[in-house]
């Protein structure tokens, strides 16, 4: 019904537009600007340190334990597991030493931000919902839990490439974020080392009870020197081997051939204890140890030298695990003090103002040019009946003083 | 020179902060507007008229009262023509100077009722019971009524504006809204036709009216000799 006139823009109103709203959009564009640079010195400040590690790629190969250990060789294996390992630095154990320590994070999400009036009414809403049943306390375990993941959102670990890691933290506080940091570092590190050194330790503790479980063998005509050096030994081993009767007696008679076998080797090593108890050994014979480890002499023999020989690598290894610790990472950057802080930055936050002031009002002031383009005018209307528009009533400032008024 | 204690000043009538009007250049330029098509189309009496209330008839009626007077140095008669008003709209008579003396002042409402349907003076009694009042006796019931006032309505309007048109440079009637639904009104389509000339207020309340095409085909009529329109782009608050 409306008589709508033309509402579209050409470019060479795009100036006459612009010089029409200068005004709206100059405001608009201060106030994003203000409204910005306000936020920028009120929002909560976020620092950041990390550090960057290098693990190279001997840390999971070492050609002297090679027989044990399956080394990795596969570039994303490896980096899969670079990265599990660093992850798995951060225990519940080492988040919670950090919550303790640095008091970093609450047990509620935010809590301790909230005004107490505003908490207790929402205690108070809590209650009433959980009365109803439309509301269910968290378990105190569930909160740590969730206080533990709520650290781990500031800990940030990414890959640089397969071999680099980049591992930050985020926090309001420049110091703490600091030692944090250098607490994740050192963790790390000390995380690593350890698992490379558990594992060799581990072989190596296997192989050496496996050799003097054979060194027994080997002396069937001679004396055992461990027999009597190391008595622990056979009580260990005899205690091991009680067990394992008891634990198949349940199960099998005693004509069973391993409760055979068990009982046999219990009768030497009791035998044993005794003969080393007195300080005169009487080691078994070659026939009872071939017959309890069901291998020939010669066999048990070169079992041994084999495995005393990797025994040998493995304490090689370990020595040099320990004598050269940094030699499977390289720290590319260490953990530094964050001298600015990462959130809000005032110059991007001044251009975001800016740039959505300008936008905002830009917007604004194209809505009203598109309303004042459709929207039917009193000039059309008059046009529309055929008479002149002979004039526009002024808009009269009625709440301000009188000219009159004004002059006294 | 003593001034009065500012508790016994009296607030600004509203007449007083309405002469400031004049000196706005838009008032001006309607006063201009409006004496150059008297000039060219004649006419004497002018019926304001719009569509809704308060879109600025009397305002316009005041302003223009005042403007027309201090440009063109001739008397003028503003008739008020409404019965009963809305609270917040302007009232004709409190927007006049009545100090003034190029300005008159008639409410028609008031000449009614005064009256009882029958005329008094200034307007003549005898050429008003010559108007067609015979038909409407033959009516029985309320018509009998209703047809006498308007038979008195349209000989009110005919005399004022006949006979003020000789003693006044311009006689403006300020109208109910032609959307009113009180019926006890002078109805402004009368108005408009007994009078030479009429304009049409518009507002943002007629530009965007629902029915704006049933309030048009009202001022269509050639009958209401519509010589222009006024727009006023703020309600009245």
């Amino acid at each position: 019904m409306k008589p709508h006139n033309e509402s579209t823009f050409n470019a060479a109103e795009a100036f006459g537009l612009i010089s029409k709203y200068r005004r709206l959009m100059m405001i608009g564009t201060t106030l994003g600007l203000t409204l910005f640079a306000v936020a920028a010195y009120t929002l909560p400040k976020k620092y950041k340190s990390y550090f960057t590690l290098t693990i190279y790629a001997k840390y999971f190969q070492n050609p002297l334990i090679h027989d044990f250990m399956p080394e990795l060789s596969d570039p994303g294996e490896m980096k899969s597991e670079r990265e599990t390992m660093i992850r798995q630095a951060l225990t519940p154990e080492f988040l919670d030493s950090l919550r303790r320590k640095y008091g970093i994070y609450h047990s509620k999400n935010g809590a301790d931000a909230i005004p107490p009036g505003i908490l207790k009414r929402i205690l108070i809403l809590k209650r009433m919902a959980e009365g109803v049943g439309l509301y269910h306390p968290a378990k105190t375990g569930s909160e740590e839990a969730a206080a533990r993941v709520d650290l781990l959102t500031h800990i940030q670990i990414f890959d640089l490439n397969n071999t680099t890691f980049h591992v930050s933290f985020v926090y309001t506080d420049p110091d703490v974020t600091l030692q944090v940091t250098r607490d994740i570092y050192a963790q790390v590190i000390r995380t690593l080392l350890e698992t490379h050194m558990n594992n060799l330790v581990t072989v190596r503790d296997a192989i050496r009870k496996r050799l003097e479980s054979l060194a027994f063998s080997l002396t069937a005509t001679a004396p055992d020197p461990r027999a009597s050096i190391r008595p622990q030994v056979v009580s260990d081993e005899l205690a091991d081997v009680r067990n394992q009767i008891r634990a198949l007696s349940t199960q099998y008679t005693e004509d069973h051939p391993a409760l055979k076998a068990l009982r046999d080797r219990e009768r030497i090593l009791v035998r044993w204890q005794g003969a080393s108890s007195e300080n005169g050994s009487e080691p078994p014979s070659g026939q009872e140890n071939a017959v309890a480890g069901d291998q020939s002499l010669p066999t048990v023999k070169e079992i041994y030298g084999d495995l005393m020989k990797k025994m040998n690598y493995l304490n090689i290894a370990l020595d040099a695990d320990r004598a050269h610790q940094g030699a499977y990472f390289a720290t590319v950057e260490i953990p530094i003090y964050p001298d600015a802080p990462l959130w809000p930055k005032k110059g991007l936050l001044a251009l975001w103002g800016l740039a959505l002031g300008f936008i905002g009002s830009l917007s604004i002031a194209a809505l009203r040019e598109y309303f004042n383009r459709t929207t039917l005018r009193a000039d059309v209307l008059a046009e529309r009946l055929g008479v002149p528009l002979l004039g526009v009533l002024p808009i009269i400032p009625w709440n301000t003083p009188m000219k009159s008024e004004r002059g006294n | 020179m003593t001034t009065k204690p500012a508790l016994l000043q009296h607030p600004p009538a509203l007449y007083d902060r309405l002469k400031d009007l004049i000196h706005y250049s838009e008032i001006k330029r309607l006063a201009y507007k409006i004496i150059a098509q008297q000039q060219q189309k004649r006419f004497r009496s002018l019926a304001v008229l719009s569509s809704f209330p308060m879109e600025g008839k009397t305002l316009f009626c005041a302003a223009m009262a005042m403007a027309y007077a201090e440009t063109s140095r001739a008397s003028v008669l503003v008739v008020d023509t409404t019965t009963h008003q809305n609270s917040k709209s302007l009232t004709l008579k409190d927007c006049l100077d009545p100090s003034c003396t190029q300005i008159e002042y008639l409410s028609l409402a008031e000449r009614r009722t005064k009256s009882n349907g029958a005329l008094s003076m200034p307007i003549d009694v005898h050429l008003a019971r010559r108007q067609p009042s015979v038909e409407a006796e033959v009516v029985e019931g309320k018509a009998i009524s209703v047809s006498v006032i308007k038979e008195s309505d349209h000989a009110l309007i005919t005399k004022v504006a006949e006979e003020s048109a000789k003693q006044y440079g311009l006689v403006l009637l300020d109208t109910v809204a032609l959307m009113a639904r009180n019926k006890n009104n002078i109805d402004p389509l009368l108005a408009a036709n007994l009078t030479d000339a009429s304009v049409l207020m518009v507002s943002p309340k007629l530009l965007n009216a629902s029915n704006l095409s049933a309030c048009l085909k009202l001022v269509e009529d050639p009958a209401l000799h519509l010589i222009g329109m006024v727009s006023n782009e703020e309600f009245f608050q």
